[in-house]
């Protein structure tokens, strides 16, 4: 069932109708029992009240035994027979059969007569042995008990309609904060965030607009930072571009064949950085997008640097820095997924060149299971650090042109493998980025 | 025509200090806002081309201090982020145009000279002096109608002199104007320059005024 409000109806109507039908049935039952009772008592009543009458004035005819006020269905209600010791009719009322209605006996009795059932009270009179009947036909007893439950059940049936209606009615404006969010929400745009209305919400419902809103506002927060992360990325294609493109319109127009080399050597660098800065993206938007990093099996942490230290031989080669693999970082195992290590690597160690002295040297060792980069740098103030792990933030001053976005990778990578990056000053002087990795065997 | 650029990346740096060049603008070149501070402070600048992402800091900012201690020199901003938001809060911070990247290095030129004819005041890319008839867009001298073949340096001078009709212009101010810091200016060049020009366009086309410098003879 799709309406909220049909449903609650139905339920309540359903609760309702089986309630008052259970009433009914009761009513039913105690009010043919008093009925019964009521009608029983008034023929013994009449049985004894024509007894002591006396037999010498039985003659009088036709007993009028019902006021007249009451309606002419229940007219003549009650049949009456005077029956002789010796079996003999004696008088009869009107309506009452010639057959003898009852038993021998003092007491009720019913029986059949030419079609029409009789409820009978015999009285035996004890003086003169004469016999009174009185009774009255069962179906006019079942016509009395029937109108009676149909007067009071009639009014229950209309009673139960107008009630339907009236909860129809009520649910709906019961419902109508409901609908009023769901209309809020259903005539917003997907670009629209705000919060719902304030207005005073049901507490029942409070929950669910506070949920939204909550979602909103992280939804908003997210889309944001999403904005603000095309935004720099764009900045920061669209900056070497401009290089490239002005590069190539030099070279397209000088003559001068030194200038033109020049230019194209300088478009090799820029496709460099360009290529550097694509790739870091791609990381980035993969790190952040993964799920968590699980370890698979046991990691080399020699075989993945080692791979990282000739990825990277070109740009040590340039910067005359020279990377020192430590002997303590052989036949290590680490539990962690090898593209998380790699990306670590390959950026600490590129950021420990690019920003480090040149020449110079940067050291990869494993100090208990902390694994070090170290460079022979100055590092930086816990300030500059703060800024530096924001994207796009490159440190001041710096004569190399980065992205700003290597520590926010290396963050994120780690961050799913569930560790963290710290640095610390290193003595005598330098500067070391530290990971506490977990040994696989402890994983 | 001498201007500065403000650009953190190297290599779109030296692309516009050589691509400007080739377009007859001399070009300073610094990466930051501290260097552009100092530039500013010891030099007169035509136009200033400011990129807004500058490793020390912003250049929206550092043009609004400029503006505030009172430099009114052109600034075109080079905005990556081509939002209008960011147009917007440039040319309220006081810039008198701006370019997204990447662009075209002759849109580049063309808009730094339009900038710096609306500061000498002469909105017509063509001078007319007399006999002589300089066209500042298209780079090309004529006299009586007919066309006059220049140096890159000759037309520069001959540029600065009719910007400035009627006044007498010092040698380091006319230096000032065609050399940017790192060209070995010769101690006579100017000297030469001139001369050249006298034989190109006539003995009396430039005035010498002795102990003070030279002049354009037309008004």
């Amino acid at each position: 069932m799709t309406s909220l409000r049909m449903r609650l109806f139905l339920l309540i109507v359903a609760a309702t109708a089986l309630v008052w039908s259970a009433a009914a049935v009761w009513t039913t039952i105690s009010t043919r029992n008093e009925i019964e009772h009521v009608l029983d008592n008034r023929l013994r009543e009449a049985a004894h009240m024509v007894a002591s009458l006396g037999s010498s004035e039985i003659r009088a005819p036709r007993p009028k035994l019902l006021p007249g006020s009451v309606s002419e269905s229940y007219q003549r209600q009650l049949a009456c027979q005077i029956w002789s010791l010796n079996g003999q009719l004696v008088s009869r009322s009107a309506d009452a059969p010639a057959a003898t209605m009852g038993t021998n006996r003092t007491g009720f009795s019913e029986r059949q007569i030419n079609g029409t059932g009789w409820r009978v009270y015999t009285y035996i009179v004890p003086d003169t042995g004469l016999k009174v009947m009185v009774g009255d036909a069962v179906a006019m007893r079942e016509r009395l008990i029937t109108d009676m439950l149909a007067g009071l059940i009639a009014p229950a049936l209309v009673g139960l309609a107008a009630l339907a209606v009236l909860l129809w009615l009520g649910i709906e404006r019961g419902l109508a904060p409901l609908r009023r969010v769901a209309h809020q929400l259903e005539r917003r745009s997907a670009e629209d965030l705000s919060q719902l209305d304030s207005d005073p919400v049901p507490d029942e419902l409070r929950v669910v607009t506070q949920a939204i809103n909550g979602l909103f506002t992280r939804l908003e927060a997210v889309r944001e930072s999403e904005r603000h992360f095309l935004a720099s990325a764009a900045h920061e294609l669209q900056t070497p571009l401009a290089g490239l493109k002005t590069q190539a319109e030099i070279a397209r127009r000088s003559d001068d064949t030194e200038m033109r080399a020049r230019a194209l050597s300088q478009m090799q660098r820029a496709i460099d950085r360009t290529t550097r800065l694509v790739r870091q993206l791609l990381d980035l938007a993969r790190q952040e997008s993964g799920p968590d990093a699980a370890a698979a099996s046991p990691l080399s942490v020699q075989a993945v640097a080692a791979s990282v230290a000739e990825e990277l031989h070109p740009l040590l080669v340039r910067h005359t820095v020279t990377l020192s693999l430590d002997p303590s970082i052989a036949e290590r195992t680490v539990a962690i997924e090898e593209a998380v290590l790699r990306v670590t690597l390959r950026n600490l160690i590129e950021n420990a060149v690019l920003y480090g002295p040149s020449p110079g040297r940067v050291t990869v060792r494993m100090d208990g299971d902390t694994l070090r980069i170290e460079d022979e740098g100055d590092g930086m103030t816990p300030d500059q650090l703060a800024t530096l792990r924001q994207r796009f933030v490159r440190g001041s001053g710096q004569r190399a042109t980065g992205s700003g976005l290597g520590l926010s990778i290396v963050d994120a990578a780690l961050h799913r493998a569930g560790l963290y990056l710290n640095f610390e000053a290193t003595e005598p002087h330098g500067w070391a980025a530290v990971i506490r990795l977990t040994p696989f065997d402890r994983a | 025509m001498r201007i500065l650029v403000v650009e953190d990346d190297d290599v779109l740096r030296d692309g516009l200090a050589v691509g400007l060049h080739l377009e007859g603008i001399t070009v300073d070149a610094v990466a930051g806002c501290e260097d552009a501070n100092a530039a500013t402070a010891t030099a007169q600048y035509a136009v200033i081309v400011l990129d807004i992402a500058l490793p020390d800091g912003s250049g929206i900012d550092l043009l609004r201090e400029w503006r505030r201690s009172g430099l009114t020199t052109p600034v075109l901003l080079l905005t990556a982020r081509n939002l209008v938001d960011d147009r917007i809060a440039g040319l309220d911070a006081g810039a008198d145009d701006y370019l997204g990247k990447p662009f075209d290095l002759s849109e580049l030129a063309a808009r730094v000279r339009a900038l710096g004819r609306r500061v000498t005041g002469n909105p017509d890319t063509v001078l007319t002096l007399g006999p002589v008839e300089l066209d500042r867009s298209r780079r090309s001298v004529r006299l009586n109608g007919e066309p006059v073949p220049l140096s890159r340096r000759e037309f520069a001078v001959l540029c600065v002199l009719a910007e400035h009709p009627g006044h007498i212009l010092s040698r380091s101010r006319i230096e000032d104007h065609i050399y940017g810091w790192q060209e070995e200016v010769g101690s006579n060049a100017i000297e030469v320059h001139i001369h050249n020009l006298r034989a190109k366009l006539g003995r009396d086309a430039i005035e010498t005024v002795r102990g003070e410098g030279y002049r354009m003879a037309w008004a």
